[in-house]
């Protein structure tokens, strides 16, 4: 592999990984604060593509269409916890799973009800199509690289909510000590609102984010969310910055063993092999490290 | 005389059922209508309804009960529902049949209770050789003729370099292997990817350092949009010409391509352009009805009941399994393909259109013949011992 190419497909799995991270926070921060299992996650993702293509379609702005689209979805992501979530957090794991796997049907139907089972499109702005030179010899598409950035300033603006402001204080406490906040007089159901739309919000984004990239379709976060929660595991259940960590890591392995494996063990056993690395390495952290690299009991560090 | 008002009751009873019986004809039409296939399933779907409506729901002109089945793309369910359509339903043939594992599971059972089988979009070639029997029929393609077609047009395009990307499943891999049966030049690299994989860029790079000639890409579905999306951005799109095959390039997935869904070269066994009166009244009113090009889906849905419709007028009665499927195999019928006939092993044997998708002069969308290919006659056909 040559070194112009070795840098393109290390931006590749840097920006696989942001993507990954993006839609991995907010599983894990739903976990770490509430202890709840969110299946429908995916379903968020979705429904951020469609609402970007809806309000692309009716204003003909990319950029209105963003903030609709977000604001979209961090409303259905307030309504579902308000009207399922909430009933779900004093249940065990198993139930989450089947109530959130529900969720995650209707919103499925209810997407091909609205729009058809067909892929909508999403478009993008002129200034983010097309490509940059990166270094000489090396194209990089403008889009992934904008991606890259926003994710990285969602990173950094929830590093300092979560460690530097009142109600990442809160959020903090709230997922170590859950009694105890209560009794100190903070309303822990508004905070649990507050932190359930949030990851609503950030699913939304990862799939406004992703619209140009995927297909717009119904279920098309599912397979995305298979990874996350590998991410999830692998960084440690509750913990921001292991997400991160993993995310980052898984990126780039999955993207190296999918180039790599098949011209190392040729055709069909290399494929087999780098399909399943992602998995493997969550595999090999739970045998390992079940509480995750940087794990801790349930906690949000 | 009471009993003689009875015998004749029972007499015009007993004649209106036989007459019933010989006028009708029930017809399954099996497709994945909901689950991940649901967009092709539904395009078949309105292939039928377009013909049904053509012939005024009288297939043959036999009045016609139509039977539908969702298979959901999952063989368990196909099973359940060929038990209904044979046992409940009594069908006189199955049409439809989107996918090849799906095929695989109706079929048996379908022989074994002498249903026909028009096959209008399973492209596999197990029932062309050694699992040929006389009441499958292949009305849409086989999957190799893709490969063998496309890689013929390669070759005259001069084409020296080819990259091959594309789905790692069956279908897949028989126009991967078949498309590198006839290509001359040289296959430069070939990167095929799960269903899941929803992002291209590291193959994409890849693609980009070897620099070939052309791509050839099969996709579909999901990644039937993300793929060209991804291509388009990556800026390979003025270096490198695209080729790929139907699925990947029609009316219903621009919707999603966007811009990125032009300039897209592929084979297809059917082309919304072409001339005959049949396809011109197809296009006609599915336009009218759907405000676009039909898709393969459709059209080769369409083809099938024009098929089954010429064979029944030739005066044949649905329950006589052996004269239907003789009326099927020798009728010749005004295809929207033009002008097609069966090979021995049942497999219709069609002209292939290479088409490239563009924008026509009022700003919709067209895929414009470039030519035609054919091929010759399948290799799984030595195979197959009709009895």
């Amino acid at each position: 592999m040559s070194w112009p190419l070795l840098i393109e497909q290390t931006f590749n799995g840097v920006q696989f990984g942001l993507v990954l991270f993006l839609l991995a926070v907010g599983v894990t921060l739903v976990f770490g604060v509430m202890n709840t299992v969110n299946l429908a996650h995916g379903s968020l993702l979705m429904m951020g593509g469609y609402l970007l293509g809806e309000a692309q379609a009716r204003t003909g702005s990319w950029l209105l269409g963003v903030a609709l689209a977000l604001i979209g979805v961090g409303v259905i992501g307030y309504l579902v916890e308000m009207v399922v979530v909430r009933r779900l957090y004093a249940r065990n794991h198993l139930e989450q799973v089947l109530a959130t796997f529900g969720l995650l049907l209707c919103f499925n139907e209810t997407v091909v009800w609205f729009w058809g089972r067909e892929p909508v499109l999403v478009s993008l702005p002129p200034m983010l199509r097309g490509h940059i030179q990166l270094m000489s010899g090396i194209p990089y598409p403008t889009y992934r690289l904008a991606v890259s950035v926003i994710v990285l300033g969602v990173a950094v603006s929830l590093w300092f909510l979560i460690a530097r402001t009142r109600i990442g204080m809160l959020i903090r406490a709230g997922a170590e000590r859950r009694e105890l906040v209560e009794a100190l007089g903070v309303n822990i159901g508004l905070l649990y609102t507050v932190v359930f739309s949030l990851g609503a919000v950030l699913a939304g984004l990862s799939g406004i984010l992703l619209g140009p990239l995927l297909t717009v379709q119904p279920g098309m976060g599912d397979p995305l969310l298979i990874l996350a929660l590998a991410v999830v595991i692998v960084g440690g259940a509750g913990s921001i910055g292991g997400t991160f960590v993993a995310a980052i890591g898984l990126g780039i392995a999955d993207t190296f063993a999918r180039t790599l494996l098949p011209l190392a063990m040729g055709g069909g056993a290399g494929r087999s092999l780098a399909a399943m690395a992602v998995y493997l390495l969550m595999a090999l952290t739970l045998v390992f490290r079940p509480t995750g690299i940087f794990g801790r009991a349930g906690g949000t560090g | 005389m009471r009993s003689s008002l009875m015998i004749t009751a029972a007499i015009v009873t007993a004649m209106a059922a036989s007459t019933a019986s010989a006028q009708t004809l029930k017809l399954g039409f099996m497709a994945p209508l909901s689950g991940p296939s649901a967009t092709a399933g539904q395009e078949m779907k309105r292939g039928l309804d377009i013909a049904l409506e053509k012939f005024n729901n009288r297939i043959g002109g036999l009045e016609t009960k139509v039977v539908i089945a969702d298979d959901k793309g999952q063989p368990d369910n196909a099973a359940q529902e060929i038990t209904r359509l044979i046992d409940r339903e009594h069908v006189d043939v199955l049409s439809g049949l989107g996918l090849t594992n799906v095929m695989l599971a109706v079929t048996a059972p379908a022989v074994k209770a002498n249903v026909i089988v028009l096959a209008s979009h399973a492209g596999t070639g197990n029932y062309a050789g050694k699992g040929c029997n006389p009441n499958i029929f292949l009305t849409g393609f086989l999957n190799d003729i893709f490969g063998i077609t496309m890689g013929d047009w390669l070759n005259k395009r001069g084409i020296k370099r080819l990259y091959i990307m594309g789905l790692d499943f069956q279908a897949g891999w028989d126009i991967y292997d078949s498309l590198q049966s006839t290509y001359k030049g040289q296959v430069v690299g070939k990167a095929l990817t799960p269903f899941t994989q929803v992002d291209f860029a590291p193959e994409l790079a890849q693609v980009r350092a070897v620099k070939p000639d052309a791509l050839f890409a099969f996709y579909f579905g999901a990644s039937g949009v993300a793929f060209p999306k991804q291509y388009a951005q990556s800026g390979l799109k003025d270096q490198v010409p695209l080729y790929s095959v139907m699925a990947m390039s029609n009316s219903m997935l621009i919707r999603g391509q966007g811009d990125a869904g032009y300039g897209v070269i592929s084979n297809s066994v059917w082309n919304a352009q072409i001339g005959n009166p049949s396809n011109k009244d197809f296009v006609t009113r599915f336009r009218a009805k759907y405000g676009r090009e039909p898709t393969s889906y459709s059209s080769m849905m369409f083809d099938s009941m024009l098929l089954l419709d010429a064979a029944l007028r030739t005066g044949v009665d649905p329950a006589n399994r052996a004269a239907l499927r003789n009326a099927i195999k020798t009728v010749k019928f005004p295809s929207i393909r033009g002008d097609v006939h069966f090979a021995p092993n049942q497999v219709l044997q069609q002209g292939m259109v290479i088409q490239e998708s563009m924008k026509d002069a009022n700003g919709q969308f067209m895929l414009k013949p470039l030519g035609t290919v054919t091929a010759p006659i399948d290799k799984y056909a030595k195979d197959c011992n009709m009895k």
